[in-house]
C-alpha cells in the first residue's frame, strides 16, 4: 500500500510539471495578454508601456518566464499578482474559505437531496415518482446557470424581497455568521439543482443493478426485513461506485464555480480566476490552476484508496 | 395521493409567478441604513492608490478619500481643490523660465491627512518624485517627466519647475500621497498603504473584503466640513444582470454606466433616476491611411457623406447617444462651434464623388477601380450586442454607394493590445469602429494624431499624416492660456474634419441609475467621475 502510494505521487510531479508548462504556453498565446488594459489609456505613453512590460518580466523569453515561476513555484512560491503586487497565494488564501462554504454547503445538500431520490427511484423503477424525478433531473441538468441564477434572483430578490441579491453579508456585518445565511440559499440552490441532477441519476442506476444481485435475492429469502435488505445489504454496496465519483467532484470544491459565484458576486475562487482571466493576470491563473490540478491528482489517488478500502476484492499492490 | 409531486409542483410554480406579479410594483426604496450610500463596481480595484493602478474603480474607491491640488467639476470646469486659487500666466503665479516655465501653488492652510500628520508642500514634491522612482509602477509619468524640480519655499507654497512649457500642467497632481507614510516605504508597490489608504478626503477608510467591497466612514475633520453621509460602500457585482437586480431591489443605491441595453428596463424602476452625462467618448468609424482603399481622401469623403448619422442616433443609439461631427466635444473648449456638419447624409453625392475618383461599378454591383474592388473589412469588439448592429447598418449604408464593407470582429484584448500585437496600435486593420477619449484638455490630441506619434511610438492608429497638423499641435503644447490656444485646436478640428482619418458617430452619454432618495449626486464628464462631489451627497 505505501508502495503504491509513493508511487503515485511521484509519478505525479511529472505530469504536474507537464500540465503546468502546457497551461503557461496556453495561457501567454491568448491574445490581449496583461497590458491590454492599458491599451486605451491616452495617457499610457510608448515609454510608459515598455517600463511596465519591463518591470513585468513580459519582455523575457517565454521559456525563461516559465522557468523563473516554475523555480519558485518548487520553494512553495507562487509569485506576486501583476496588478496588485500582493502574493498569489495570500490572494487565494483570503479567498478560499468563501469558496469552501459556498462549495461544502452546496456538496452536502446535493448529496444528500440526490442520493435519496436516487434510491426512491430505484426502488420502484417505472413509477410514476420514478418518472417525475427523472423528467426534473433532466431539466435540472440542462438549466443553464446564468439563465437559471438570474431568474432565481428575479423572483426571491427582486419581487418577493425574500433573499438578499448577492454578496455574502450585509454591508457592515462581517463578523456574524447568522446573518450571511440568507446570502447562502440562491447560490447552493443554483449549484445543487445540477449536482442532484446527475447524483440521482448515477445513485439510482448503482441501486438498481444491486437489488438484482443474489446476495439481496438471498437477503430476502432468509427472510430479512425489506428496510434492512435495503439499508445493509442494497445501499452499502452501491456506494462504492458513488464514493469514486463523489471524490472525483471534491477538487471542484477549492475551485469553485466560475459562473455562480459571478451571478450572485460571491467573493471566492471562482470570481477571482474570472477576474484575472479579464486582465491576463497570468501569475494569479497558473496558482489556481495548478492547485486545482494538484487536487485532482491528489482526489484520485484518494479515490482509489478508499475504493480498496470499501471493497476488498481490490488489492492495490 | 398518487399524484402530489405533481400538484406540489404546479402550486409552487403558480405562487411564484403570482407573487412575482404582484409585488414588482410595490417595493421602492431603499434597503440600506439611511446614513449609508452603496455605490456598485464592475470591477475590484487592484491597489488603493490612483497613480499605481489603471483601473477605472480604483478612481470610484479612491477619489472619496483623497484630493488633488485642483480639481473638475461637472461642467468641465478646473477648480482649486488643495490649492487655495487656480494657477495661471493672468494671475502671475504661472511664469516663463528660461525655456521652460513655473508653477507656483498656493496650498490650503489647516488640512490635515487621517492620521492627523498635516498637509504640506512637502508632500507635492513627493508625488512628482514618486511618479519618477525607476522602482515605483506608477501606470503614467506624462507631464511628471517635464518637470525638472518642486521647490518647497514655505509648507504652503509648492513651485513646480518645467524644462519646457506644459500647456495641461493643471492635470497634475490631482491625487495628493502623504509623504511622511511612503517616503520610508521600502517598497511603494507593495506597501500596505496600497490596501489601506490614507488621504486628505472626506471620507476615511474602513475596510476592504476582498472580492466584496471596500467600506469608508465620513472624515468629521474635513477641511471643507464633513461630510453629510456617515458611510459609503463601494460593492462588486461583476454582473450586469445582477446589478440591475441589486439596484431594483435597494441594494446599491448608485449603478454607475448603463448600458444602452438596460436603459428601457432602468426606466420603469420607479424609485430610480436615470442620471445621463455627456461623456468625452466618441464612437467612431477610423481608417488605417496606410492601407491602399484608404490612402484616397474620395473614398473617405464618400464614406463620410453615405452614413445617415442622425437615423444611427435615433435607433440604434436610442435618442441617447447625441450624433458627433467632432473628434472635439461640443462642451470641450477645443469644440470648433464654426465647423458644424462637414459632410451631411447624402448618397447621391458619394456616389459622384466615387464616379469622379474613376470608381466604375462592377458587374456585381461594387465599384471597381485598376482592376481593385473597392472592399474593405472593418473591425470590432466582438460580444457588443450595438456596435455588432451598427455595422450591420453601416455595410448597408456603404452598399448602396457601391462599397463592400465585410465585418470581422474579435475579443477587445486583441483589438486593443499594444504594439505589435493588438490590431489598432500593430496597424493589423483596415478600418475599425471603436470608441476614443479625449481628456478635459485638448493637449491630449497630440498622441492621437501627430506624425511622429505613428505606433510603435505612440497611438495615432490611423497613420495620419499632416505637416501643417503637426505644427498645429506642437504649438498647442507649448503655449499657456486659453486664449492663445484656442484658435490652434479650431484650427486642428478643421484639419481632421478635412481629411477625415476617421468619422465620428455619436458622442457616449454615461448612464447612471441612482436611487430616488439620494440627493446631490452630480454626473462628470472627466475622468474624476460621478464621486467628484460625493462630500454633498444626502439621503432624503
Amino acid at each position: 500500500m505505501t508502495r503504491f502510494i509513493l508511487r503515485r505521487l511521484l509519478t505525479s510531479i511529472p505530469l504536474l510539471i507537464g500540465i503546468s508548462a502546457l497551461l503557461f504556453v496556453l495561457m501567454q498565446k491568448v491574445p490581449g495578454g496583461p497590458m491590454a488594459v492599458y491599451g486605451m489609456n491616452p495617457h499610457i505613453t510608448p515609454a510608459d508601456r515598455a517600463r511596465l512590460i519591463q518591470a513585468m518580466g513580459l519582455d523575457l523569453p517565454l521559456h525563461v518566464q516559465y522557468l523563473k515561476w516554475l523555480g519558485s513555484a518548487f520553494t512553495g512560491d507562487l509569485g506576486n499578482s501583476l496588478f496588485t503586487g500582493r502574493p498569489v497565494l495570500e490572494m487565494i488564501a483570503e479567498r478560499t474559505p468563501n469558496t469552501l462554504v459556498l462549495m461544502g454547503i452546496s456538496t452536502v445538500v446535493s448529496l444528500a437531496f440526490g442520493l435519496a431520490l436516487g434510491v426512491f427511484s430505484a426502488l420502484k423503477p417505472y413509477s410514476k415518482f420514478d418518472y417525475t424525478a427523472t423528467t426534473l433531473s433532466f431539466l435540472g441538468y440542462s438549466l443553464p446557470t446564468f439563465w437559471f441564477g438570474i431568474m432565481l434572483m428575479m423572483v426571491f430578490a427582486a419581487n418577493l424581497h425574500w433573499l438578499p441579491a448577492g454578496g455574502m453579508h450585509s454591508l457592515g456585518q462581517e463578523g456574524s455568521w447568522l446573518d450571511g445565511i440568507p446570502y447562502l440559499v440562491l447560490p447552493v440552490t443554483v449549484l445543487s439543482i445540477v449536482s442532484v441532477a446527475s447524483w440521482s441519476r448515477f445513485m439510482r442506476s448503482s441501486m438498481l443493478e444491486v437489488l438484482r444481485m443474489d446476495y439481496i435475492r438471498t437477503a430476502r429469502a432468509k427472510g430479512l426485513g425489506e428496510r434492512l435488505v435495503i439499508a445493509r445489504h442494497a445501499l452499502r454496496n452501491a456506494l462504492i461506485p458513488v464514493v469514486t465519483v463523489v471524490m472525483m467532484a471534491m477538487p471542484t470544491l477549492f475551485g469553485g464555480a466560475v459562473m455562480t459565484e459571478t451571478i450572485f458576486s460571491w467573493p471566492g475562487i471562482g470570481r477571482l480566476f474570472f477576474d484575472s482571466m479579464g486582465k491576463s493576470d497570468y501569475p494569479v491563473m497558473m496558482g489556481i490552476l495548478l492547485i486545482s490540478a494538484g487536487l485532482v491528482v491528489l482526489f484520485n489517488l484518494l479515490a482509489d484508496l478508499l475504493y480498496a478500502m470499501v471493497d476488498p476484492r481490490i488489492q492495490l499492490d | 395521493m398518487k399524484h402530489r409531486p405533481i400538484a406540489c409542483l404546479a402550486l409552487v410554480l403558480s405562487f411564484l409567478s403570482a407573487s412575482a406579479c404582484a409585488s414588482s410594483e410595490a417595493h421602492v426604496g431603499r434597503r440600506n441604513a439611511p446614513d449609508t450610500v452603496v455605490i456598485r463596481s464592475q470591477q475590484e480595484p487592484d491597489k488603493l492608490n490612483k497613480p499605481l493602478s489603471n483601473a477605472i474603480s480604483t478612481v470610484d474607491v479612491c477619489t472619496p478619500m483623497t484630493n488633488g491640488l485642483v480639481g473638475v467639476d461637472d461642467q468641465m470646469k478646473y477648480y482649486p481643490d488643495l490649492a487655495t486659487v487656480l494657477p495661471t500666466v493672468e494671475n502671475g503665479l504661472v511664469k516663463r523660465e528660461g525655456k521652460g516655465m513655473a508653477v507656483t501653488y498656493k496650498l490650503r492652510p489647516n488640512v490635515r491627512f487621517h492620521d492627523g500628520a498635516p498637509f504640506t508642500s512637502n508632500d507635492v514634491r513627493f508625488v512628482w518624485k514618486m511618479h519618477m522612482d525607476p522602482k515605483v509602477l506608477v501606470v503614467s509619468r506624462e507631464g511628471y517627466d517635464k518637470i525638472t524640480r518642486v521647490d518647497t519655499p514655505d509648507p504652503l507654497t509648492a513651485v513646480v519647475h518645467y524644462k519646457e512649457p506644459y500647456a495641461p500642467y493643471l492635470e497634475m497632481f490631482s491625487t495628493i500621497l502623504p509623504a511622511h507614510i511612503l517616503e520610508k516605504s521600502p517598497d511603494i508597490n507593495r506597501d500596505p498603504f496600497n490596501r489601506a489608504p490614507i488621504g486628505t478626503g472626506p471620507f476615511k477608510f474602513k475596510e476592504w473584503v476582498a472580492g466584496d467591497h471596500v467600506g469608508m466612514v465620513a472624515n468629521p475633520d474635513y477641511f471643507d466640513g464633513p461630510p453629510k453621509l456617515k458611510k459609503l460602500y463601494v460593492k462588486f457585482v461583476p454582473d450586469d444582470n445582477a446589478a440591475f437586480i441589486q439596484l431594483a431591489n435597494g441594494d446599491i443605491d448608485v449603478y454607475a454606466d448603463f448600458n444602452l441595453e438596460q436603459v428601457k428596463a432602468a426606466q420603469k424602476l420607479k424609485h430610480v433616476r436615470l442620471d445621463n452625462v455627456p461623456s468625452l467618448t466618441f464612437e467612431q468609424l477610423a481608417f488605417n491611411l496606410d492601407k491602399p482603399v484608404f490612402k484616397e481622401r474620395a473614398v473617405r469623403v464618400a464614406l463620410a457623406h453615405a452614413i445617415d448619422k442622425e437615423e444611427l442616433a435615433r435607433t440604434l443609439y436610442k435618442g441617447i447617444w447625441p450624433v458627433a461631427h467632432s473628434t472635439e466635444h461640443p462642451l470641450a473648449w477645443s469644440f470648433n462651434p464654426k465647423l458644424g456638419e462637414l459632410y451631411p447624409f447624402d448618397p447621391a453625392k458619394a456616389r459622384a464623388i466615387l464616379d469622379e475618383a474613376g470608381w466604375a461599378t462592377g458587374s456585381d454591383g461594387i465599384r471597381v477601380k485598376d482592376g481593385k474592388r473597392l472592399s474593405f473589412t472593418v473591425n470590432s469588439t466582438a460580444g457588443r450586442k450595438i456596435r455588432e448592429q451598427v455595422e450591420l447598418v453601416l455595410a448597408g449604408y456603404f452598399k448602396a454607394i457601391g462599397v463592400e464593407m465585410k465585418i470581422q470582429n474579435v475579443e477587445g484584448g486583441l483589438l486593443f493590445a499594444g504594439y505589435p500585437s493588438g490590431l489598432l496600435n500593430g496597424g493589423k486593420f483596415e478600418a475599425a469602429l471603436y470608441a476614443n477619449t479625449t481628456s478635459v484638455d485638448p493637449a491630449a490630441n497630440m498622441s492621437s494624431w501627430h506624425s511622429r506619434m505613428i505606433p510603435p511610438t505612440g497611438v495615432n492608429n490611423t497613420r495620419f499624416q499632416d505637416a501643417e497638423l503637426d505644427r498645429v499641435l506642437e504649438a498647442g503644447n507649448v503655449k499657456l492660456g486659453k486664449q492663445e490656444r484656442q484658435p490652434l485646436y479650431w484650427r486642428m478640428t478643421e484639419i481632421l474634419g478635412r481629411e477625415v482619418p476617421t468619422i465620428p458617430l455619436a458622442y457616449w452619454t454615461e448612464m447612471h441609475g441612482v436611487n430616488r432618495q439620494l440627493k446631490g449626486f452630480k454626473g462628470n464628464p472627466t475622468s474624476s467621475r460621478f464621486v467628484w462631489n460625493v462630500k454633498d451627497w444626502t439621503i432624503e
